[in-house]
């Protein structure tokens, strides 16, 4: 107490009682908000009620058309003929596998039927296409003396006998289904379910949660001992991921309750902590509201965004906590402190979430509709921070107060932590220690080295996803291993790079089409990690060919129209979706080995290269669709979008930071330590083998915003006492005892909670959650170690600030000690 | 600030939004521009061998030559260890190959391509294509019709029908006897021949048994006679005295796809898996049990004299010759089958549409 200096207590004297304080200090917003403090909770009470009916409304959805670049011109392509590519699959794939032998098997055929059976009856299934060995469309045909004879692979009257089994057989080996509809080691059956745009009934579109849900407890239910069945197929993947956002819901609350925890532990304080919590919470609710009148769903990208709202609100809260605590340890009326805290701290609280909101502005110049959306929701929620923080906290405060015990711990800790006593006082002296020469340098080398060696491993970041399997959910999922199943035994991969062959009308299926898709599938056999191509010309040559008797020496496109009609006759009803109804849009397919960055990558430059060659008008080859066509254009616009978005999200904390401190050097300190988390960030995710995409961006965005708070709040202390003629360790130990607690309550409440999503379902979930947990604890230390020990260096004195405004941030900041 | 900021981010998301930019395309009704496999070179490439095979023939000096889409030709030196693609002028696929000689070798398929090697298959030149052999079919019947004889006026329209029809037909069989006399079939009752090694070309159209115009897919010398095997149970022999091919009864309607035998055995085998032998030149035959049900892309002897057939629907039989069963050769990675070659080492090489296989003969 008697370190308060006499400038400081006449600016904020201690006041035990509200009447000796004057209503009409502080400044015009402080007096409108006290002034009116019933008014004011009351317009909070009426807005809460209004947004959280809205938040009540907001639907869950997972859009993949959110999640990929829609304005780039490739997925322009696709888009644009999507519907006219029903051949490239929105089907399920449910693949029924005789655990203990093969498909001739009556027990194993009567499941089948079974299962087949209820997908016939399945809402949203396009019922007369369903493709298995009970459906009566599958056939087979073979060359005879007389033309071709046909008849459904299912024999007529099948009843399981041992004759029934042997005709089953020769009919699939007749039909050519093995590695399509029979496993190629005959031990499982496919049954290929397409899917309607929009049930039959209402009109609506299909509800990709119910169908998966349908696929799980009326499909997978046929699962017996002897008896499995695995799922695949696009809707099914989002039907999952719907799913798994309801289960990260449930990890949110845990980190709610994590972050709750350690304010507790802060502040000590029962009232203080539910006062906090539920004020944070009050600003998700709002969130929510806001996110649903303004027409969003939350999706697995922005259902991250209410969570670190609630994250980030909790702790610039125990900002505000802090000072009212001390104040009211020191005797001052709750009233009063409430409103010097918000003197204090409304401009710092402002810069510091402005700040945010800018830096997550910032990934607005991302071209792909999730992150715009996080983008901009967070935006929303941060400004709504700047409301429930700043003004509801200390208006709240002021009525409830904090307790008396917890206040004077708190007084008596700062107090301590200054001299160099208590508890905590060694952390904070070892953080003080860098501001020395020696500790100064030997942090400063050792951050040379880190961030050296972390630059250098960064240049290996990959784009894109490097695991097998559906990207978006874990490799040891049930889907993955559905997955992994069925292309193990059904010779083609999932990862499809699908190029859209684009005619005049009515010419789908003309020689010269046909023999340039012929081209560019013979073009692209040659890129690595290709592992094999159906296209229309594939499906031409073996019609041919089976249209000549069979005969090997017609496999082969020639140029009669009369013989490629009565092929493409054929392939109408065999292969339905092979072209669309006008002959104007055809597709090629390419299955690849895998889906990193790399193959997708050649595979697109070959189809480019390919298409600048022989594109003209009436005859184009655009790509791309298919997994892995999306995706290779996803890694252009991610990596494209990495760069310039660092370049952006730097160029604009530099800026701000300048603007707070009106300083270069000082900006230096501040961005270094974040250029280094970059960097390390980079590293760890080549060491984690997580590749940049579009999850990953928001993160390294976030890291930034972020990491320039803590700097910010720091730095902005430590200037002024310097400015005020404070040696750099004086003045550093004042930062670090008024906010650089708050620093490291952040670092470590936001780490904890986020830690939590690594459990998350959705793999990119979990890889956020990895990444942002680093971000937020290196950022923690970063600031409190480089910022003294580029100080040292950069920032050894200044002179002092003679102008008003200096003298009086000064007496705000530095008075509590 | 906000409106900087804003500024940086438009001109930015424009920047994104020109990347690869495509430019829009009118699909009117515009003729396209499309090179023929005619007018473009194969691609040498590693996976010639690996892609759809038609033919392979060891030629006379121990070397293997195999032919297949896009214009590949194949040679392996070393009993099918190593390949090396030859360069060859067109991209067409193609079906057939025949050696007369170790040096002087012939390539036939579709529009209407006939190539020569004459340095054991090393290099390719094409000495006809679906361009020029409609000129030549027309203009010869023109000149017969013109020097008087009247029942060639069939063959000049059958020959103008050709021609008219432009590059479409492909030759799917060729056989010379030597390096200067050979013939060349194909579709719909395409036949030509040369006495000069393919300098000048001379139809057959008018000289051959086959009004209804069925398409001849094979043709080889048996045992000293010349055979030609087609479209629903077309069977003919050279008869030198006549000058022309005429018809060789057999028991079977379907198509047949080859011929094969020695001196003492005619074989000629097709549609689903049948095969008929005959020992006396094709006046009786008697149909093997081959056990195949696919159709039969290629039969031979082996030096031991055993018969061999292999299949488009991927299956290799062997079996002891006259009579008798058929054994299966199971192989790994089955194919569609498209013809086979004895190696020396004891060894076959089957060709197909996924390249080659190399498959160990049981011993006798």
């Amino acid at each position: 107490m008697a370190a308060v200096s006499g400038g400081d207590a006449q600016i904020f004297p201690v006041m035990a009682n509200v009447a000796d304080f004057d209503s009409k200090s502080g400044g015009r917003l402080e007096q409108f908000v006290f002034n009116n403090r019933l008014k004011v909770i009351f317009a909070f009470v009426v807005l809460s009620v209004f947004l959280g009916w809205h938040a009540s409304q907001l639907r869950v959805n997972a859009s993949f058309e959110r999640m990929i670049p829609g304005s780039h011109p490739y997925i322009q392509n696709f888009l644009q003929n999507r519907g006219e590519l029903k051949g490239l699959g929105n089907s399920v794939k449910v693949v029924v596998e005789n655990v203990n032998g093969d498909i001739f098997d009556p027990e194993y055929m009567r499941v089948l039927q079974e299962v087949h059976d209820t997908l016939s009856l399945l809402p949203g299934v396009d019922r007369p296409w369903l493709k298995g060995l009970w459906a009566p469309v599958v056939r087979w045909s073979e060359v005879t003396e007389d033309g071709i004879e046909a008849a459904a692979v299912m024999p007529d009257g099948f009843h399981g006998t041992p004759a029934d089994m042997q005709k089953l057989r020769t009919n699939i080996n007749r039909g050519d289904i093995v590695g399509q509809l029979v496993a190629t080691d005959y031990k499982s059956s496919a049954i290929i379910v397409p899917l309607l745009d929009r049930y039959a009934d209402t009109g609506k579109p299909i509800d990709y949660h119910e169908l998966s849900r349908d696929l799980e407890e009326k499909v997978r239910v046929h699962e017996t001992d002897a008896v499995r069945i695995h799922i695949v197929g696009f809707a099914k993947i989002v039907g999952e991921l719907i799913a798994g956002l309801w289960q990260v819901m449930g990890f949110f609350a845990i980190s709610a309750l994590i972050a709750t925890v350690f304010v507790f532990l802060y502040t000590r304080c029962v009232r203080s902590t539910v006062l906090l919590v539920t004020i944070a919470t009050l600003g998700v609710i709002w969130l929510l509201g806001m996110m649903q009148l303004l027409g969003y769903e939350l999706d697995p990208y922005s259902i991250l965004v209410p969570f670190l709202i609630f994250a980030i609100g909790l702790s610039h809260g125990a900002q505000k906590m802090n000072g009212i605590m001390q104040d009211i340890g020191r005797g001052t009326h709750r009233y009063v402190a409430a409103r010097y805290t918000f003197r204090r701290l409304f401009m710092a609280g402002l810069t510091a979430l402005l700040a945010n909101v800018l830096g997550f502005a910032v990934l607005m110049i991302i071209d792909i509709p999730v992150i715009r959306d996080l983008a901009f929701a967070t935006s929303i929620g941060v400004s709504i921070l700047i409301l429930t923080k700043l003004i509801l906290i200390p208006v709240a405060l002021s009525y409830t107060g904090v307790g008396r015990e917890a206040a004077q711990r708190s007084v008596a800790e700062s107090t301590d932590t200054l001299k160099g006593r208590g508890i905590g006082a060694g952390v904070w002296t070892f953080f003080d220690s860098f501001t020395q020469p020696g500790r100064a340098l030997a942090a400063i080398c050792v951050a040379a080295v880190i961030g050296v060696g972390a630059f250098v491993i960064s240049l290996q970041v990959q784009i894109g996803d490097l695991d097998a399997g559906a990207p978006e959910l874990r490799a040891d999922s049930r889907y993955n291993r559905d997955n992994a199943f069925v292309t193990a035994n059904y010779g083609m991969s999932s990862d499809q790079f699908a190029v859209i062959v684009k005619s005049a009308e009515g010419k789908c299926d003309s020689y010269e089409t046909l023999l340039e898709t012929g081209r560019l599938s013979w073009e692209l056999e040659h890129v690595e990690g290709v592992q094999g191509i159906t296209s229309f010309y594939g499906l031409a040559v073996r019609t041919l060919a089976g249209n000549n008797e069979g005969s090997v020496k017609w496999a082969s496109l020639y140029q009669q129209p009369n013989a490629i009609g009565t092929a493409v006759q054929r392939i109408m009803s065999d292969v339905p979706g092979a072209f669309n109804a006008k002959c104007s849009v055809a597709s090629l397919v390419a299955y690849l080995t895998d889906h990193k960055a790399a193959t997708l990558d050649r595979v697109l430059k070959a189809v480019e290269a390919f298409a600048a060659e022989h594109n003209q008008a009436g005859l184009q080859f655009l790509p791309a669709a298919g997994s892995a066509g999306i995706e290779a254009v996803t890694n252009i616009v991610v990596r494209d979008a990495n760069s310039k978005m660092l370049l952006v999200l730097y160029a604009v904390t530099a800026l701000l930071c300048y603007m707070t401190f009106r300083n270069w050097r000082a900006v230096f300190v501040a961005v270094v330590p974040l250029v280094i988390t970059s960097c390390l960030c980079e590293a760890i995710m080549v060491w984690m083998g997580i590749g940049i995409k579009v999850s990953t961006l928001p993160v390294i965005a976030l890291g930034v915003g972020v990491g320039v708070d803590y700097a910010l709040y720091l730095l902005n202390v430590q200037l002024t006492c310097q400015r005020a003629g404070d040696s750099l360790s004086q003045a550093y130990r004042k930062a670090l005892m008024f906010t650089g607690k708050i620093v490291g309550l952040v670092g470590l409440t936001m780490a904890a909670a986020v830690v939590t999503w690594v459990w998350s379902p959705i793999k990119f979930q979990a890889d956020m959650g990895l990444l942002l947990t680093f971000m937020f604890l290196w950022n923690m230390i970063g600031a409190l170690i480089m910022i003294p020990a580029l100080s040292h260096f950069l920032l050894p004195t200044l002179t002092a600030g003679a102008d008003r405004a200096t003298r009086e941030t000064h007496a705000v900041v530095c008075q509590v000690a | 600030m906000r409106r900087l900021f804003g500024a940086v981010v438009q001109g930015l998301a424009l920047g994104v939004a020109m990347v690869g930019a495509t430019t829009p395309a009118a699909y009117g009704a515009d003729a396209i521009q499309v090179k023929t496999p005619l007018e473009v070179a194969a691609r040498m490439s590693p996976r010639a061998i690996r892609s759809r095979l038609t033919d392979v023939v060891r030629t006379p000096g121990g070397a293997i030559v195999a032919v297949g889409q896009r214009g590949h030709i194949v040679v392996s030196r070393d009993n099918g260890k190593s390949w090396q693609q030859s360069p060859v002028p067109v991209s067409s696929d193609l079906v057939a190959v025949q050696f007369p000689s170790a040096q002087v070798g012939w390539a036939v398929g579709h529009d209407g391509v006939v190539l020569k090697t004459v340095d054991g298959g090393q290099s390719w030149s094409v000495m006809l294509t679906g361009r020029t052999y409609g000129d030549i079919l027309v203009r010869y019947y023109e000149e017969t019709v013109r020097r008087g004889k009247t029942d060639a006026m069939a063959a000049l329209d059958q020959a103008a029908r050709l021609k008219e029809d432009g590059a479409d037909k492909p030759f799917l069989g060729v056989w010379f006897d030597d390096g200067r006399r050979g013939w060349v079939v194909g579709a719909f009752n395409l036949i030509l021949g040369t006495e000069d090694g393919g300098e000048t070309w001379h139809p057959w159209i008018d000289r051959i048994d086959n009004d209804a115009g069925y398409t001849l897919f094979d043709i080889r010398r048996v045992g000293g006679e010349l055979y030609i095997a087609g479209e629903l149970g077309l069977f003919l022999r050279l008869d030198h005295d006549k000058g022309r091919f005429v018809r060789v009864e057999t028991p079977y309607r379907g198509s047949y796809f080859g011929v094969t035998g020695d001196d003492r055995l005619l074989v000629v085998y097709g549609l689903r898996g049948n095969a008929f032998a005959s020992t006396d030149k094709g006046r009786t035959w008697s149909r093997f049990d081959t056990g195949l049900a696919g159709g039969i892309s290629k039969a031979g002897l082996l030096a031991d004299g055993r018969l061999l057939f292999v299949s488009g629907d991927g299956e290799i039989r062997f079996g002891g010759g006259t009579g008798g069963g058929f054994d299966k050769l199971p192989y790994s990675n089955p194919m569609s089958l498209g013809s086979f070659a004895e190696l020396g080492d004891g060894h076959l090489l089957v060709v197909g549409s996924s390249g080659t296989r190399d498959v160990p003969l049981p011993e006798m």
